[in-house]
């Protein structure tokens, strides 16, 4: 496939959810294209319409009207299993993304058994080789979900989901329930990924300084539409909607107090 | 001088044989926002438990001091009176703390019914008044709503009318932003700041995230494998910081159009880890050879600023 031409593109993507005789709009008019290797970040608050975009890009659901075009060919309203070898989800809560009652390697074997048509030794060798390219020993692999921290089951996660070897990775808020350092290793494996498969990611958070980091991109998502996208750089450094300024003045970098605090000038009674 | 309102010495709580906290010693005078911060599993939910008396988690160790009172040592019933009415707790999940399916206004009504304190239409305008005192301008719609009818942020401020309900002097949180979106979590600690500068109000605050630390403490201690390595004014911490561990930290904030934020490699180490020497050591990228069995109390490094370590002196 040419390098410039995307390999997944959203037009004009709008979903609206009925009960009765009432009806919300979800998402309206979405549009994007993502490039090969490159990182898209969706930002925008609760209730924005970020994971609704996601399920329709996954063919997890169906549109309402708009396209989404995968490695050229159009997708919409297709079965997820039409499109699981080439796009693949990771979501909020790894712990709860597995079997309980399973090691998450029996997990991340069977996907490799599905998805890769490998059976037996080669398919146990597949699996070591993917929790190995997620940063992990082939020996947790024995654990069960309730045993591994937060972001070691996210690693086993995105073993997982790279067992089909997608072209495309949808991360729904994949870091939000862990902590600063293991944030840090999950953001900095899936950019090694970028750099090693050529992956390309659609990163969906809700900390837009996060984000920034990690994203070449960012579109800014409000009430279903989007309130602005561009480079990462100009929408920091130059915002253009109010979403993306209400998002920026909430994000904490840990840089410096963003909220008056009362100043404590007298000495404390006991030393500690 | 200001008094301290509350104070550890020393204190190892622990869940039956295996102690999650080691020695913590900090104090916490009155009006003051002290937030403790660390990885998942460093055994700061551990310690606000512990104090608040749920969840299982036992002073087996040490003592805690609360007004006077040795908490360890209380006859449980004048521990339940303590709980609620003295100290108040905020839980990550905002939801969870609620039932779903009944009305806030029963709810509340519920909570100072169990206290003794309910007296008809006084304890509605009470209520009523709790919530105005919150900024919530639309009081009396959150009031009839049920929690799984509202959002995470909605759940949150009313669950700091609840732990407030009761006139509290010190308010436990713990993670209360985590679950929340960027622009919840704002609304949150612009709410805590508030209550904060009406009431006097001291706050124990555990969080992973060193911005929202930033934000709302007036100190700062860093938790690793269940013992303080670092506390001191936040700023100090924030921006001189003197372990390596809260330099670690500090690398994996992201700064908004930044480079990548940098993880700490390896895992820390499981509960119950051997009570001598640096717990933080195979980890550590500043370790020397001696490090393994060196003495980890804190030393005062500059005046009110303390660290277990001082190879990270700034």
């Amino acid at each position: 496939m040419n390098k410039t031409e995307p390999v997944l593109e959203a037009a004009a993507l709008t979903k609206r959810y009925r009960r009765g005789s009432l009806a919300a709009e979800a998402i309206s008019q979405v549009s994007f294209s993502l490039l090969p290797g490159e990182i898209l970040g969706v930002v925008g608050q609760s209730g924005s319409g970020k994971s609704t975009l996601l399920r329709q890009l996954a063919c997890l659901e169906k549109p309402t009207s708009g396209r989404v075009m995968l490695c050229g060919r159009d997708v919409t309203g297709r079965q997820p299993r039409d499109v699981c070898h080439e796009i693949q989800m990771v979501f909020q809560n790894a712990q709860r993304s597995f079997d309980p009652r399973r090691s998450v390697g029996a997990s991340v074997c069977e996907a490799v058994r599905q998805l890769s048509g490998l059976s037996g030794q080669a398919a146990r060798e597949r699996c070591a080789q993917l929790i190995r390219l997620a940063g992990l020993d082939p020996s947790a692999a024995d654990a069960f979900p309730s045993a591994l921290s937060g972001g070691q089951c996210q690693r086993f996660a995105i073993a997982r989901a790279l067992a089909a070897m997608p072209k495309v990775l949808l991360c729904d808020e994949a870091t939000s329930e862990l902590d600063v350092s293991a944030q840090a290793q999950i953001v900095g494996l899936l950019a090694g990924l970028r750099d090693e498969l050529g992956l390309s990611i659609v990163f969906v958070s809700h900390d837009l300084a996060l984000v920034s980091t990690l994203c070449s991109r960012i579109l800014v998502l409000q009430d279903g539409a989007v309130a602005e996208q561009g480079p990462t750089q100009a929408l920091v450094s130059a915002p253009r909607s109010d979403a993306a300024r209400a998002l920026l003045a909430a994000a904490w970098t840990g840089r410096g107090p963003q909220f008056s605090r009362p100043s404590v000038d007298k000495p404390p009674e006991c030393v500690l | 001088m200001e008094k301290a309102l509350l104070t550890t010495e020393h204190l190892r709580v622990g869940y039956g044989g295996e102690a999650a906290v080691h020695d913590v010693s900090f104090c916490l005078r009155a009006g003051e926002t002290l937030a403790i911060a660390g990885e998942s599993g460093c055994g700061k939910t551990t310690l606000l438990k512990a104090l608040m008396g749920v969840g299982g988690a036992q002073i087996t160790g040490g003592r805690a001091v609360f007004d006077g009172n040795d908490l360890a040592a209380m006859r449980p019933n004048a521990r339940r009176g303590l709980a609620g009415e003295q100290i108040s707790m905020i839980f990550q999940d905002p939801g969870a703390a609620f039932n779903p399916i009944r009305s806030y206004d029963s709810q509340f009504r519920e909570l100072l019914r169990s206290r003794g304190r309910f007296r008809g239409a006084a304890s509605r305008s009470e209520i009523r008044r709790c919530f105005a005192s919150l900024g919530l301008s639309d009081g009396a719609r959150i009031l009839k709503s049920c929690p799984c009818e509202l959002s995470g942020g909605m759940n949150q401020r009313a669950a700091v009318a609840a732990a407030m309900l009761l006139g509290p002097r010190l308010l436990l949180l713990d993670e209360p932003t985590s679950a929340l979106d960027v622009t919840a979590q704002q609304a949150v600690v612009e709410e805590l700041a508030r209550l904060r500068s009406l009431t006097g109000l001291s706050m124990l605050l555990v969080t992973h995230n060193l911005g929202l630390a930033a934000a709302m403490a007036d100190r700062t201690g860093v938790m690793y494998a269940g013992r303080l390595v670092e506390l001191g004014a936040t700023a100090d911490v924030l921006e001189r910081p003197c372990h390596p561990y809260t330099k670690c930290l500090l690398r994996a904030v992201p700064a908004l159009g930044g480079g990548l934020p940098q993880g700490l490699g390896g895992s820390p180490p499981a509960p119950g880890a051997p009570a001598r020497g640096c717990a933080f050591f195979a980890r550590c990228p500043a370790a020397a050879p001696g490090c393994r069995e060196r003495e980890t109390a804190l030393r005062e490094i500059s005046p009110g600023h303390f660290a277990a370590c001082a190879e990270g002196r700034p």
